[in-house]
């Protein structure tokens, strides 16, 4: 493998850092500037601003957790912008935002001065930066993961905490015949999607909750069944077709449903995938959707009802809570009750994974429903 | 001020953490078939109540027992046989074969810790049961004394600990103070066992993320504590007193010298003063260390400084250093060993929070320093080290990053080794 020139570069600069013994620390150390790289544009630090674009609502909620020093018990921000480990100092709207860190910040100040984030960079090139060391920081898609590590860069995973569904949208011809629903579900080949679309950076899903949050997740299957679909398909009548809408510019989302088209129409069912453009349409003309559902907690109870309250009205089901302090037994019997339906499929669970420079030092996996750990980060080689 | 309380529940925690390396040594997790720890005896029970009425009307069974759990934390068979006699007790019957019922039953994991789930398979349908196995006070075990450095864990908790000590009040009774980030909590031990414990907040003018604080005790009856811009004295008779007030000039006593802090923050501004009131001004450092002049017989004037830029540096009665050590960690103590009489240290490993970490004893010989024996090595980082008040052993509290528990322990080298 020939390397390029930033590629030998971001080796050299690794060497030196690792060979530089005299330079490693342990106790945190002050001062410096992490450089942020995100792909989302974000229009606006209002917490309570609406955004149908799921990235730019996800990076805000971030950038929230930076500037606020608490939440409300329903996810929203409380106080007020700055009284968190870090307040705006500049502001260039949808292009760059520099935080600095609150002197008086309740929990003790950020090891950090300050933090620079660029946003709208692409995948791709915040990987490149990452590489060339442009960047202490960025997101990398789980797709991308593996390759991120084969170009030397430092990679941070966390548990799977990212659920892809199928949502049958409640009302439509398709979603309401209920050998169609079960049929599609049967047809799915999970492992596939997982081993070459993920390229492994994730896991099947048969359940609303993975395996480490209420450890019931093995009882639910994920294999796939073609020819059971395939009776169950011809079972019906007038056999539907299908339309299988994602979200435009979730090119996962995309791969995902071509995929899912591919081992229905090996069961013989007649799927077509279409973009659905955002804001979605009031009246949709697709009978499913795949949805990207974050988890909002590692509890598995609240994770659970956060899920059930967002597919409530796209799939119609039954808005009923789990009792404070439900067992896990119950919270099984409800997910159960929910994927039996088929009016939920669940897919595949990812993980959230990050690129890090080689000077980050402290950090730690957030874990579901946490920011980014930005407050307890500081960086080698920078003076106090 | 709060009486003190008498908390026997607690004892048995407390009890628990001061005799961990008994326990230790029992803690193991394998057992033989039948032999349970009692949270999973117990879990077995409840498991098998609930089968048993899943079971309804079947009276054979078949049994399957395995785990998906990725931590081997108790042995299957031993579930299966506890399980076996428990339904069978209840009217039940296990069968290799030709069974009304099959009994699938799966060790697993969830954020709480372990789960027994069930699934029981009838002719008229399936049922599943899930029973948490409730956590226990055991101890996970712990690596046993190293060659040259011996570390005792005496402490283990939730809550930060900044510093600690023990004092003998006599020959039975024994002191302890902790310091964490908000209060001050003293037990007494009688004999070994905890009689007494109380807490009493402790003021502090600033906050940092890495809030370090030092316990300096006079005697067994009173302590002082040195954080985040305050000095707080206490004292125990038999209940626990604490006068906070601002710490002026940030003194912070080492020995027979004063550190000056930076109180907003985790390190000290590089003056050390002596108790003749001279000042020897050196970079800012995280720790340092000076030989005492009785045991190695060198000039205190010698002086090692764990720098904030990561370096560590050698002085020798100048400005300037004479040399500098690398890879070593931020934190570092002289201890008197008695095992030869040259300058020895203990220093911590480099890295961050996220890894484990490790103590390493040095030699400082001339102006180099040599690594004497294996380093201790520990489940998590260091967060504090101090120096012993009988300057033989040195305090360390680290964190156990599999646990999440702050840990307590007590250093020492030993000769023979």
């Amino acid at each position: 493998m020939k390397l390029r020139w930033f590629q030998y570069l971001a080796v050299i600069s690794i060497a030196l850092l690792l060979a530089g013994g005299a330079q490693t620390s342990r106790r945190p150390r002050y001062g410096g500037t992490l450089r942020v790289e995100i792909g989302a544009v974000v229009h606006s630090l209002d917490p309570a601003g609406a955004s149908t674009d799921l990235g730019e609502a996800a990076a805000r909620d971030e950038i929230g957790t930076l500037l606020y020093d608490q939440r409300n018990p329903d996810g929203t921000f409380a106080g007020v912008a700055g009284s968190g480990a870090f307040h705006i100092a500049a502001w260039e709207l949808g292009k760059h935002l520099t935080l600095t860190a609150n002197e008086n910040y309740r929990a003790g100040r950020a090891f950090l001065d300050s933090i620079d984030i660029e946003m709208g960079r692409s995948a791709k090139d915040r990987l490149l930066d990452l590489e060339v060391g442009k960047t202490d920081f960025a997101e990398i898609p789980p797709e991308e993961a593996q390759r991120a590590s084969e170009r030397g860069v430092r990679v941070s995973t966390s548990k799977p905490q990212e659920l892809v569904a199928l949502v049958f949208v409640a009302g439509r011809p398709a979603a309401e015949n209920p050998r169609a629903r079960e049929a599609l579900a049967r047809s799915i080949d999970r492992a596939a999607i997982v081993n070459f679309i993920l390229q492994k950076e994730g896991e099947p899903a048969g359940g609303l909750l993975p395996q480490w949050s209420n450890g019931t997740a093995f009882l639910f299957s994920t294999s796939t069944d073609a020819a059971g679909a395939k009776v169950l398909w011809s079972q019906i009548a007038a056999s539907p077709r299908i339309v299988l809408g994602y979200d435009s510019g979730d090119s996962l989302g995309q791969a995902i449903a071509e995929r899912i088209a591919v081992t229905a129409r090996d069961a013989g069912i007649e799927l077509a995938v279409e973009p659905i453009a955002s804001p979605a349409p009031s009246r949709p003309n697709y009978d499913a959707r795949l949805v990207r559902m974050p988890m909002t907690s590692t509890h598995p109870r609240e994770a659970l009802a956060s899920f059930q309250a967002a597919l409530v009205q796209v799939a119609g089901l039954d808005a009923v809570g789990l009792p404070v302090g439900a067992s896990s037994e119950q919270i099984y019997e409800r997910e159960r009750s929910i994927v039996s339906g088929y009016r939920v499929v669940p897919l595949v669970w990812l993980p959230r994974v990050y690129g890090l420079g080689v000077r980050v030092r402290d950090w730690k996996v957030p874990a579901a429903g946490e920011g980014w750990p930005f407050a307890d980060v500081w960086l080698e080689q920078e003076s106090q | 001020m709060r009486p003190p309380r008498r908390i026997l529940p607690s004892i048995v925690r407390s009890i628990l953490a001061v005799s961990l390396f008994a326990f230790a040594a029992s803690a193991t997790v394998a057992q033989t078939p039948g032999e349970l720890p009692h949270a999973w005896s117990e879990a077995v029970y409840t498991l098998a109540e609930k089968i048993a009425a899943a079971l309804g009307s079947s009276h054979s069974f078949v049994l399957e027992v395995n785990e998906v759990s990725t931590v081997g934390a108790i042995d299957p068979a031993s579930i299966r046989k506890t399980l076996e006699d428990d339904i069978a007790l209840r009217g039940a019957r296990f069968v290799a074969s030709g069974a009304d019922a099959q009994v699938q039953v799966t060790i697993s994991q969830n954020l709480a810790g372990f789960v027994l789930v069930a699934e029981i398979r009838r002719q008229d349908g399936q049922q599943v049961a899930v029973v948490p196995v409730a956590s226990t006070d055991e101890l996970p075990p712990q690596p046993g004394p190293e060659p040259g450095i011996q570390r005792k864990i005496i402490w283990q908790q939730a809550v930060p600990i900044l510093d600690f000590v023990q004092v003998p009040a006599d020959s039975r009774r024994t002191l302890w103070y902790f310091l964490e980030p908000d209060r001050l909590v003293a037990y007494e031990f009688d004999d070994g066992a905890q009689v007494l414990r109380d807490a009493q907040p402790v003021s502090r003018r600033y906050t940092s993320r890495d809030m370090r604080g030092h316990l300096v005790a006079a005697d067994a009856m009173h302590v002082s504590a040195f954080l985040a811009g305050m000095r707080c004295d206490a004292s125990w008779n038999p209940s626990l007193s604490v006068e906070c007030r601002e710490n002026a000039g940030q003194q912070w006593p080492m020995g027979t010298v004063s550190w000056t802090s930076s109180p907003a923050r985790n390190y000290f501004q590089g003056s050390i003063t002596f108790s003749n009131d001279l000042q020897a001004k050196f970079p800012p450092f995280f720790s340092s260390a000076s030989p005492s002049p009785e045991t190695t017989g060198l000039s205190s004037s010698r002086r090692i400084v764990a720098g904030l830029d990561g370096q560590t540096e050698l002085f020798v009665g100048s400005a300037e250093p004479a040399s500098n050590f690398d890879g070593w960690g931020s934190d570092l103590v002289s201890i008197a060993s008695g095992c030869g009489s040259a300058w020895q240290v203990l220093v911590t490993g480099s890295g961050d929070w996220t890894e484990k970490d490790q103590i390493q004893l040095y030699e400082i010989r001339d102006r180099g320093a040599v690594a004497i024996g294996e380093p201790v090595e520990l489940t998590g980082p260091i967060l504090a080290l101090w120096a012993g008040e009988d300057g033989k052993s040195a305090r360390v509290i680290s964190r156990n990053l599999e646990s999440g528990l702050y840990e307590a322990s007590m250093v020492s080298v030993s000769c023979s080794n």
